[in-house]
């Protein structure tokens, strides 16, 4: 009886043991089959003038330029340092436009950098920090760099976080490099605060404009990372996951609105 | 003959295989070891719905056979709602006592009102670790007197989480700057979850001796009480911001530019009180108005 029984057993297990292989192996048809459908795109996308220029590729394996194509997309040994920077410049002002203007969705997912996400989180704890004779008595006062600089880093770690364990479908820095892009919004409302700031006479009218502006900047990143991020979820999660990246948003925008010199 | 020793290094490798497996699902179905990701995958499986019951349930006691750790809680205990319920609560608390300093101190100080950043710090220690620390002592302690209930720690911690949730509509509205309004929400919010932990808590305590069941009980009524009173005399009411102003410039800039506008607003008071039957106030106030002049 005991030897059926784990026959049986058994036999079960191995069913399992297929159907779990079966899966396995679907799934990495499936993803290999997206890998290469990317790199044909990518392929497809990159060097078009090379395929159509040179179509006959014997030449000398010595020749320095053998096409302008290849040489500009894949070798990056003996290019000027200019152009490597001015391409990772134009990559990081592309995402800005995408997070302001946030239709193609797959423009800021694919290839993700923390370079935007930086020189943002920089300049909202270097224009939000408070003044010295404040940061002595510590009791009063705005944040200091290093503390705006922890709640941007942390908050979008701890926001990614969630998403993930809610089971969202999303690299970890994918999610982190949106969150930093998404800042934007909140840095250009910022810079109006900051204008408005330079009035001589600080009015009511000039507090609900600073207010307004501010609103508009947290409304505009929590909809544009909602865009980029919201898909990710299951349907039935999404309010789960869009609220903290709604009160990572409103933290910082409830900074701007605070600070004054 | 030849069959033989295939079939037994087969039967050999069949055990292994049947090992591993079970290996395997015994892992995939429940016990992951905490370092794992998947472990904590499983405290945020939760949906947003469940999320919304399970804080509405927080606030209403209902009095009756399963409580809220039974009826709401008890399948899947979730870390979602206790960590942004806290979070929440930390920040609201920020934001809100630095609106309430701003309105005490408005129109008396004739400089610039600054925000206060460091609010954060403090409401965040004091918001983290009432979550993190009191279920954990009580945990112990029921761990302690061997409570038959069997509630464990992740279960103590979501209720505790999901208590604090009433608290954020109450900071809110704590800003508004009326003495009675203010004390009245922390009677009502801590009636209302501290009645939903104790009912929950009950059953816990139920075959313990009578008087440590009811002091626990006791306890975790007056720390939640606390929680809130602390929180509003300390971010909300104005006698702590308006100390480290000098007072003798005050009520110097206070005789000098506002006591025509003082007067003035007590009068229409009065005037308005015309038609009213208390007398006693109407009394107080001219005694006030006399004193003044």
């Amino acid at each position: 009886m005991i030897v059926i029984q784990i026959q049986l057993e058994y036999f079960t297990l191995r069913i399992e043991k297929y159907e779990w292989d079966f899966r396995f192996l679907s799934k990495m048809a499936k993803s290999a089959n997206v890998e290469y459908s990317k790199l044909q795109d990518e392929v497809e996308d990159e060097i078009p003038s090379y395929q159509e220029s040179d179509p006959n590729l014997h030449g000398e394996i010595a020749s320095p330029i053998s096409s302008q194509g290849i040489e500009n997309e894949f070798n990056t040994l003996d290019e000027p340092v200019k152009d490597t920077i001015m391409r990772d410049l134009r990559a990081v002002g592309t995402k800005f436009f995408h997070v302001l203007y946030p239709k193609q969705k797959a423009a800021l997912l694919k290839d993700w950098d923390l370079w935007g996400p930086l020189i943002l989180c920089v300049f909202l704890a270097m224009m939000l920090q408070g003044t010295t004779e404040e940061a002595d008595s510590l009791s009063k006062g705005g944040p200091q760099f290093a503390e705006v600089f922890v709640i941007v880093w942390l908050g979008a770690v701890v926001v990614t976080l969630n998403s993930k364990l809610l089971g969202g479908k999303i690299s970890f820095f994918q999610s982190v490099c949106v969150l930093g892009y998404c800042l934007l919004a909140p840095c250009l409302s910022l810079i109006i605060c900051q204008l408005i700031l330079l009035a001589p006479q600080q009015t009511v009218a000039l507090f609900i404009i600073r207010f307004i502006v501010t609103m508009f900047g947290f409304a505009w990143a929590t909809f544009a990372s909602t865009a980029f991020l919201g898909d990710s979820q299951p349907p039935k999660r999404k309010a789960l996951a869009v609220y903290p990246i709604f009160l990572f948003y409103f933290v910082i925008s409830w900074l701007i609105i605070s600070h004054s010199p | 003959m030849d069959g033989c020793p295939i079939r037994n290094t087969d039967f050999n490798f069949n055990i292994l295989i049947l090992n591993f497996h079970s290996y395997c699902l015994v892992r995939r179905s429940n016990s992951l070891p905490f370092w794992e990701f998947g472990y904590y995958q499983k405290l945020f499986n939760v949906d947003t719905v469940q999320v919304l019951r399970r804080i509405l349930w927080s606030m209403i006691p209902l009095p009756g056979q399963a409580t809220y750790l039974h009826h709401h809680i008890k399948p899947n205990p979730d870390l979602y709602g206790p960590f942004w319920i806290t979070s929440t609560l930390v920040f609201i608390t920020a934001i809100g006592g630095n609106m309430a300093n701003y309105l005490q101190t408005v129109g008396v100080r004739n400089q610039i009102w600054h925000y206060d950043f460091h609010k954060v710090s403090f409401a965040a220690t004091a918001v983290y670790s009432y979550g993190f620390l009191l279920p954990l002592m009580l945990w112990g302690l029921l761990q302690y007197r061997g409570s038959v209930a069997n509630y464990t720690f992740l279960e103590i911690l979501c209720v505790y989480g999901y208590s604090l949730s009433i608290y954020i509509p109450i900071s809110i509205l704590w800003v508004i700057q009326v003495a009675w309004l203010q004390w009245l929400l922390v009677i009502v919010g801590t009636v209302l979850s501290g009645s939903v932990l104790l009912l929950t808590f009950w059953p816990a305590l139920k075959s313990d001796n009578l008087k440590v069941a009811i002091l626990v009980l006791l306890l975790i009524l007056l720390f939640h009480t606390l929680l809130a009173v602390g929180f509003m005399i300390y971010f909300f009411i104005a006698s702590h911001s308006m100390a480290p102003v000098d007072t003798t410039t005050t009520t110097a800039f206070l005789k000098s530019t506002t006591r025509l506008s003082v007067n003035e607003q007590l009068s229409t008071i009065i005037s308005s009180l015309g038609s009213s039957p208390s007398i006693v106030i109407k009394n107080a106030i001219h005694k006030t108005l006399n004193s003044t002049n």
